[in-house]
């Protein structure tokens, strides 16, 4: 791969930093103060909702992979024949490795178990800032239709 | 490269009124390739709309500029009312097996079968049954619908996977596993007239004022809502003395008060969209959902500086690398970087520079559709990228 680097003079990543500061500097001298920006916090709301959508359709399949059963299994004989002898096998295999997966396998359940707790967490988190958003621009929009 | 190939694109719209970006792509690529000697079909619906996806246009085949398009029945189970689809339904409708059935009976008269995007009934069916001469252009963004299993099973089931920026690659990475060797970032050429002109278009439609422009599909989910209620927000708090354009198909809610710095010129023929890049003082695309952005790659290419949302990976990373626009993750952001652009001309005038030329470096023709060529055919790539 021939790689070129695009400089073009301009380094947009520095005029951000400026912007940013810039911002910090009119928030620290209160300079946003007087702004309503309830409307406007109402449309970043729809991303937010688009966010805690999405986290909350993973959580189903999280809690799946962390409530599979451990315990053993059958391991029946797929063919006649030869199969028997292999089912025997894996019955074996199964049985002398089972010191070592069993807690192997347990650990990944306790991990995805954990995860699964930390994201209905954060999707929580969510609906906490949800409502709150919500209901903060339900306040500024009564305001609003006083004045 | 000697003896073309036959390729059909799949793709739910086709030259059927106003086209997102699959759409856009799939008939540059089979219109372009046609020209340089392979045979290219469309097989398509018979539906204008991607929202009733009635089949309201006449069904069979016709030639056109080069490509034979195929037109099928759809069949659509509409969400219930005021409720958008639902999540676990956007792999799976709308479907058509009139068209599926045609893949099935036409494997062997077809070397590559190309689908854009990866949304709705026709690509993963269509995938499963063209196997290793399936190629997904997944048109992929960060949406609740990349996340469904069954997106994992189609780029694992793909012959080919062609995306459209590095950015797009990245995310699939992320979402799902494919081999390296399976995927190449091609991407579109951008080709501006020979001829704009700013002056036209402020004559034309009466703007003598600057303006921010924003064109291309006005949908929820482009962000024009948080547009339009950012620069409510800017004009009544810190007006730059800047008008707003909004340009393309779809509807715009705006207020009566709202049209004295608002306009709405609705779609635009392509000269005057043209003419409107050059024409705008800054180029905004709002939009998270992008995996390429045509418009803002055309805004580019008039020389207009752009600013886009930070949220959008794909559009950020343009802007990063071209040094052709700057981004805002909010209000204050947004504000303040218009006013950085209308304080400082030269800065402005140098991110423009920059963008044209990122676009001419990038984004021509000559080196996409052999690029494209070598991708279908799964011969090696030696892509020239920016990188920062």
């Amino acid at each position: 791969m021939t790689l070129s680097i695009a400089t073009g003079g301009i380094d947009p990543e520095a005029i951000m930093a400026e912007i940013r500061a810039r911002v910090e500097e009119r928030k620290e001298s209160g300079g946003y103060r007087a702004y309503d920006l309830a409307a406007v916090r109402a449309r970043e709301l729809d991303n937010i909702r688009i966010d805690y959508e999405r986290l909350s359709d993973c959580l189903p399949d999280l809690w799946r992979t962390a409530n599979v059963d451990l315990g053993d299994f059958p391991i029946p004989a797929k063919t006649p024949g030869l199969g028997v002898p292999v089912a025997a096998l894996k019955k074996v295999i199964w049985k002398l490795l089972k010191f070592y997966t069993f807690r192997l396998f347990s650990q990944q359940k306790e991990f995805n178990a954990r995860a699964a707790v930390l994201l209905q967490a954060v999707i929580l988190r969510y609906e906490g800032r949800l409502a709150e958003l919500e209901e903060r621009i339900g306040r500024l929009e009564k305001r609003d239709r006083r004045e | 490269m000697s003896g073309g190939l036959k390729i059909a694109f799949i793709c739910p719209r086709y030259r059927a009124g106003s086209a997102g970006g699959a759409e856009t792509l799939t008939r540059e690529w089979a219109e372009r390739l046609a020209r340089r000697g392979h045979r290219c079909q469309v097989l398509t619906s018979r539906s204008r709309s991607n929202l009733s996806w009635e089949n309201e246009l006449p069904g069979g085949q016709e030639e056109m500029d080069g490509v034979l398009v195929r037109r099928f029945d759809l069949e659509y189970s509409p969400p219930l009312p005021g409720k958008p689809q639902p999540v676990g339904r956007l792999l799976e409708t709308p479907s058509s097996p009139a068209l599926q059935a045609f893949i099935r009976e036409n494997l062997e008269t077809f070397d590559r079968f190309v689908f854009a995007p990866y949304l709705f009934g026709l690509t993963a069916p269509g995938i499963a049954a063209t196997g290793k001469k399936s190629v997904l252009v997944p048109c992929l963004h960060d949406e609740p619908g990349a996340y469904l299993p069954g997106v994992k099973a189609m780029f694992a089931a793909a012959g080919r996977i062609l995306f459209n920026s590095a950015p797009e690659e990245k995310l699939a990475r992320a979402l799902a596993a494919f081999p390296p060797e399976n995927a190449a970032v091609v991407g579109l050429g951008i080709e501006p007239p020979e001829k704009i002109s700013a002056d036209d278009f402020r004559s034309k439609f009466g703007l003598p004022r600057p303006f921010l422009l924003y064109a291309g599909r006005r949908e929820p989910g482009k962000g024009i809502p948080l547009l339009v209620e950012y620069f409510r927000a800017l004009i009544r708090h810190r007006d730059p003395g800047l008008d707003l354009v909004l340009a393309g198909s779809g509807e715009v809610e705006l207020s009566e008060a709202d049209r004295g710095r608002i306009r709405d010129l609705g779609f635009l023929e392509e000269a005057d969209k043209w003419n409107a890049y050059a024409a705008a003082d800054v180029f905004c695309q709002p939009s998270t959902h992008e995996s390429f952005s045509i418009v803002l790659l055309e805004a580019f290419a008039a020389g207009t500086p752009a600013l886009v949302s930070a949220r959008g990976e794909v559009t950020r990373e343009h802007c990063r690398l071209s040094g052709g626009g700057l981004w805002f993750s909010d209000y204050p952001e947004f504000e303040e970087a218009i006013w950085h652009l209308r304080e400082n001309p030269p800065t402005a005038r140098a991110l423009g520079a920059a963008g044209k030329a990122y676009v001419e470096r990038q984004y021509r023709w000559e080196e996409i559709l052999p690029r494209l060529e070598r991708a279908l055919t799964g011969e090696p790539e030696k892509e020239k990228r920016d990188e920062r």
